[in-house]
């Protein structure tokens, strides 16, 4: 089992906490002058999102947690798996429910995103920034509605609900940006 | 990368900087304390636990970068028995951070003939001047470890033992750091980790609630973190002559009645040493030199080590040591 001392922090750096793999954000050294030091640490819990706080005394060491990001490619999803490819090495990776997350609302076939890998299992998955979508169910919008601001549901070839302008109509595609769920533009 | 050769601050900090170290060659200038220069090798090294020296190993020999011009600087003293204040870059493995850089430079002065409350007189009159050089003011408060630590927490930090601190702590809803346990049987560890809680209820609880314009001296350390102050009976229990000043929140300064007896100061290397031998550090070759002059006799003094970065942070109202430093340690 590898570790880490407290000098060895670093931004960026992945340790187990409480069973759990987090990445530290920030490290700060509280030490007297001539006193006992001690690390501040902020970090991301990789498995929950959370962010939390901890304190070591600098004599501490941690689990190194076994932690990498892949670039991947998504398969297909067969209901209870999602399914990856690594296109550099042709290596596949199951993710599940839990994994994938919000993730499965954007992502339809081929698209390129990032796995994080925790002890060799899918522990997440980030797609792209921008992902292109076909409406599959909308309201139809009424001809000449010009109203500005006002939005209607529509329902995406992947499952997802965005909220859309009024003139979008089903079979549209359209550019959604998937860091916010929100709509961006017809395609 | 491509920006790193860069020093990482303008040319207003480096002038604000020459501005403060002419300020204080000044002040010294017109109290008559000599400014020397002296190394920042030394074939010993400090045996404080918790500060590390950088090691050079040349040709089967080892050297160690000074943590402090302490030794060299009492050396000084006991051989020409007169002030003597220098500038010097110190070096501190391990410690870095927002407030700390490996290497950095500490204002360190010896009055023979002070005591404690005359030189706390003069780091405010110093701190004074330069505050007002940059449109600052402090108000001054002078309190005791004791008092200042149980107002914050209603314990005696001379007598609690580290279970009330833990508890404390844990009553009072403060972070308690991975690794902060509770006394041992061993007399050297319970010692060790009674300091760690006081040092932590410090940083985390009691440091933080110093007023920001408030230039805080605390005097009367215990008698556990004396390090090289002597030691001195107050209300019936032995203390450290020692003291320590803040600016706002900030450390910045650590000074001292020095310790003078040779025998006295003999043990406490050892017993350092023992500390580190017991929780797994190096021992640290004794400085058998500065010894030779306790031996030879060190006259009656107070001395101070002033963290001038830290000031020149405050003065100017940095947030981290980084930018008050042309060169801070990611860009060497």
């Amino acid at each position: 089992m590898a570790t880490y001392s407290t000098n060895e922090f670093k931004n960026g750096l992945k340790i187990i906490l409480d069973g759990d793999p987090c990445s530290i954000t920030e490290n700060i050294l509280v030490k007297p002058g001539k006193g006992q030091a001690f690390n501040r640490v902020k970090m991301k819990n990789l498995k929950t999102g959370r962010t939390l706080e901890k304190t070591f005394k600098t004599t501490e060491s941690v689990e190194a947690a076994d932690v990498e990001d892949r670039d991947v490619e998504f398969l297909y999803g067969d209901g209870e798996f999602w399914h990856f490819m690594e296109p550099s090495t042709f290596e596949q990776h199951a993710a599940d429910e839990v994994a994938v997350g919000d993730t499965a609302k954007w992502i339809k076939g081929q698209e390129a995103c990032i796995m994080t890998l925790w002890n060799g299992q899918p522990l997440s998955i980030q797609p792209p920034n921008f992902v292109e979508l076909s409406v599959t169910h909308t309201e139809p919008g009424l001809k000449g509605d010009t109203a500005q601001g006002a939005t209607k549901p529509a329902t995406l070839e992947t499952g997802a609900e965005v909220k859309v302008p009024l003139f979008v109509d089903e079979g549209d595609t359209l550019k959604i940006d998937t860091r916010t769920g929100e709509y961006v533009s017809r395609a | 990368m491509t920006d790193r050769w860069r020093s990482g601050v303008d040319l207003t900090v480096l002038r604000q900087r020459a501005s403060m170290v002419s300020a204080i060659r000044g002040f010294f200038e017109e109290r008559a304390v000599l400014e020397v220069e002296t190394p920042i090798m030394s074939r010993s090294a400090v045996t404080d636990l918790h500060l590390d020296s950088f090691a050079l190993d040349v040709r089967n020999e080892t050297f160690y970068l000074n943590t402090s011009p302490e030794y060299h600087l009492k050396r000084l003293v006991a051989e020409h028995g007169c002030a003597v204040y220098q500038l010097a870059h110190c070096f501190r493995e391990g410690e870095a951070g927002p407030q700390h850089n490996p290497e950095f430079s500490m204002l360190e002065w010896y009055r023979p003939g002070f005591g404690s409350a005359e030189l706390i007189d003069e780091v405010i009159a110093l701190l004074g001047r330069l505050a007002t050089m940059f449109n600052e003011r402090f108000e001054v408060r002078i309190m005791s470890y004791a008092d200042v630590f149980t107002a914050s927490t209603g314990l005696d930090p001379h007598r609690c033992t580290a279970p009330e601190l833990a508890a404390f702590a844990e009553r009072a809803g403060l972070d308690i750091p991975v690794g902060l346990g509770l006394a041992s049987a061993d007399e050297l560890l319970a010692e060790i980790e009674r300091d760690a809680w006081l040092d932590w209820i410090m940083s985390c609880h009691v440091v933080p609630g110093f007023a920001c314009d408030q230039l805080t001296v605390i005097t009367d350390y215990p008698s556990s973190q004396a390090a090289l102050a002597r030691t001195k009976q107050v209300d019936g229990r032995l203390v450290a002559d020692r003291f320590e000043c803040y600016l706002g929140t900030t450390e910045v300064a650590n000074g001292y009645h020095e310790l003078t007896d040779a025998e006295e100061q003999t043990s406490r290397f050892e017993r350092d040493n023992q500390k580190r031998e017991t929780t797994g550090r190096p021992v640290m070759p004794v400085d058998e030199l500065l010894l030779g002059a306790l031996q030879h006799g060190l006259p009656d003094c107070a001395g101070v080590a002033v963290g001038v970065d830290r000031v020149l942070m405050r003065l100017i109202g940095a947030d981290r040591v980084s930018d008050v430093l042309a060169f801070s340690w990611d860009r060497i």
